[in-house]
């Protein structure tokens, strides 16, 4: 392919997702406006950009830096948590097969019953919320790692002991850098649960934060800004999937 | 023998898994002298592979002795240090690391070693000037040719200058030109610095080619069922693959291992 080829390319790769969006949307406006669905259940897309631009100062911003904190402060703690617990449990075959049904066992528990009792111990403290979004990330982050850690060609693992290196070697050398896409699987998969889980927090502890505000939203059947607030989650989460992804392009280059 | 720097006393490796006992290695007496090229050849299964594995530790026999340099390192845990840093290890498949590029894969022995320095650094570079793999030093093994692989793992067994070098099927997955062309090569690197090598190969030209003496074995057990001494006059090259004497130690050899094949159907 020719320059030129390769640029038009590289601009629709990038501008896809944006122009499958702005698809989705001109059909839901042609939807609502033709189905003359009542707007309390589904609103106008306009509608909902428009409420999101003109009232995200004034009623969003200060629950958007809350969320945004609980997300970043529990994403930041769960990949060390994850990394190292990874690396522990990679030194014992049995401690390997014991963690594993346990940390899914942690994914799987709903916000909703596990908020209220942090709750009752510690208040409605932001500190909460943090908890849950690692109680959430970090065992998938650890779980993902864990699996890298472990698939090691038996081969490469010859060429190590070929070499007479210490254990020590072979894991900074050897088994670490092998991880490394899994670990980034790992990451992506966390900052998606971690955005999940803090919108679960709030849902359930319901002071502040943009969950508290899609629920109260939706409850007094202001739908256009549950929609609003919506949004702006999603943003959050994909902005951060989009980072980690970036991180993962210079630092993973062997795989294709 | 004289200045002898390998030598196997009654070596046997037995695998046990649920369903049988395999007899893999089965009293295994060999030596191999200073700076001689000694070839391992027989059918697949016939214990080759394990019995190189065994001299460098990364499998442990179940009976015999091992010695190199007159050190027995089968009375060891695990193999000396400095006996393991003479060795050099060539694989049957490349076996570079991805992360690492093409130079840096090369001088990766130096790094496990802790033998990084000037003088070995520039060796680095001679040798992938010699490999023919200066234009991909920056290059990732992803992006790379199965040929140029192997070169790389080739280069990369030599970069510690290891006195003593095992090479187990090296080019066995290469087409029969460039096999010829990296045997050549190989064969110049060894002879000039009197490397001491163990070779193992399937192709019987190939290992007559480059071989002072062959031992040819069999399978179940595995054992050493014949010792050839290779006698030609002058350099070895790839004129010698026309010549009658090549054509008739190939014969001969083929046959030893035609021979164990029928006393085994038999």
């Amino acid at each position: 392919m020719n320059k030129k080829g390769k640029t038009f390319s590289g601009i629709m790769r990038f501008l896809s997702p944006f122009l499958l969006l702005a698809v989705i949307v001109v059909l839901l406006e042609i939807y609502v406006a033709v189905s003359g669905i009542d707007p309390k259940i589904l609103p106008a897309p306009h509608v909902i950009f428009g409420k999101l631009f003109t009232r995200f100062k004034r009623d969003l911003w200060k629950d958007f830096l809350y969320t945004l904190r609980v997300i970043l402060t529990g994403y930041c703690i769960a990949i060390p948590g994850g990394i190292c617990l990874a690396a522990i449990c990679s030194q014992s075959k049995l401690l390997s097969r014991a963690i594993t049904p346990v940390t899914i066992l942690m994914i799987c528990i709903p916000m909703l019953t596990v908020v209220p009792i942090l709750i009752l111990r510690m208040g409605l403290v932001i500190e909460i919320r943090i908890i849950a979004v690692v109680l959430q990330a970090l065992p998938v982050i650890c779980l993902n790692t864990l699996s890298g850690f472990r698939k090691v060609e038996s081969a490469k693992i010859e060429l190590f002991q070929s070499l007479g290196a210490t254990r020590r070697q072979i894991f900074f050398k050897l088994i670490f850098p092998n991880a490394m896409p899994q670990v980034f699987t790992g990451l992506k998969l966390g900052c998606i649960f971690s955005t999940i889980a803090a919108m679960g927090a709030d849902l359930a502890a319901g002071n502040s934060g943009l969950g508290t505000k899609i629920s109260a939203y939706s409850g007094s059947l202001m739908t256009d800004m549950a929609y609003a607030t919506i949004i702006v989650v999603a943003m959050i989460g994909i902005i951060l999937f989009t980072i980690v992804c970036e991180i993962e392009k210079r630092v993973v280059v062997w795989t294709r | 023998m004289e200045n002898e720097r390998i030598r196997i006393e009654n070596l046997s490796k037995v695998f046990k898994t649920r369903r049988q006992v395999i007899h893999a290695v089965k009293d295994v007496n060999l030596s191999v002298g200073e700076g001689e090229i000694v070839s391992l050849i027989g059918p697949s299964g016939c214990g080759k592979s394990t019995i190189i594995r065994m001299i460098d530790d990364l499998i442990k026999p179940t009976s015999g002795k091992i010695f190199v340099d007159g050190v027995e390192i089968t009375g060891y845990k695990r193999i000396p240090k400095d006996i393991n840093r003479k060795i050099g290890f060539i694989f049957q498949i490349p076996n570079l690391l991805p992360w690492l590029t093409v130079r840096e894969n090369v001088a990766f022995p130096l790094k496990i070693y802790k033998m990084q320095n000037a003088e070995f650094e520039a060796y680095v570079d001679e040798l992938m000037e010699i490999g023919g793999l200066t234009e991909y030093k920056d290059s990732y093994p992803v992006e790379i040719s199965g040929g140029v692989a192997q070169r790389i793992g080739v280069m990369r067994a030599l970069v510690h200058k290891p006195e003593i070098v095992f090479m187990d099927e090296p080019f066995g997955a290469l087409d029969t030109m460039m096999r010829e062309q990296l045997d050549m090569e190989i064969l110049n690197i060894c002879k000039t610095m009197r490397k001491t090598v163990v070779f193992i190969t399937h192709d019987v030209e190939e290992a007559v080619l480059l071989s002072d003496r062959i031992y040819v074995m069999g399978t179940n057990p595995g054992r050493i069922v014949k010792e050839v001494k290779m006698d030609f006059d002058g350099p070895r090259t790839l004129s010698l693959l026309t010549e009658e004497k090549f054509r008739d130690y190939c014969h001969e050899l083929t046959g030893y291992i035609g021979k164990v094949d029928l006393s085994k159907i038999v």
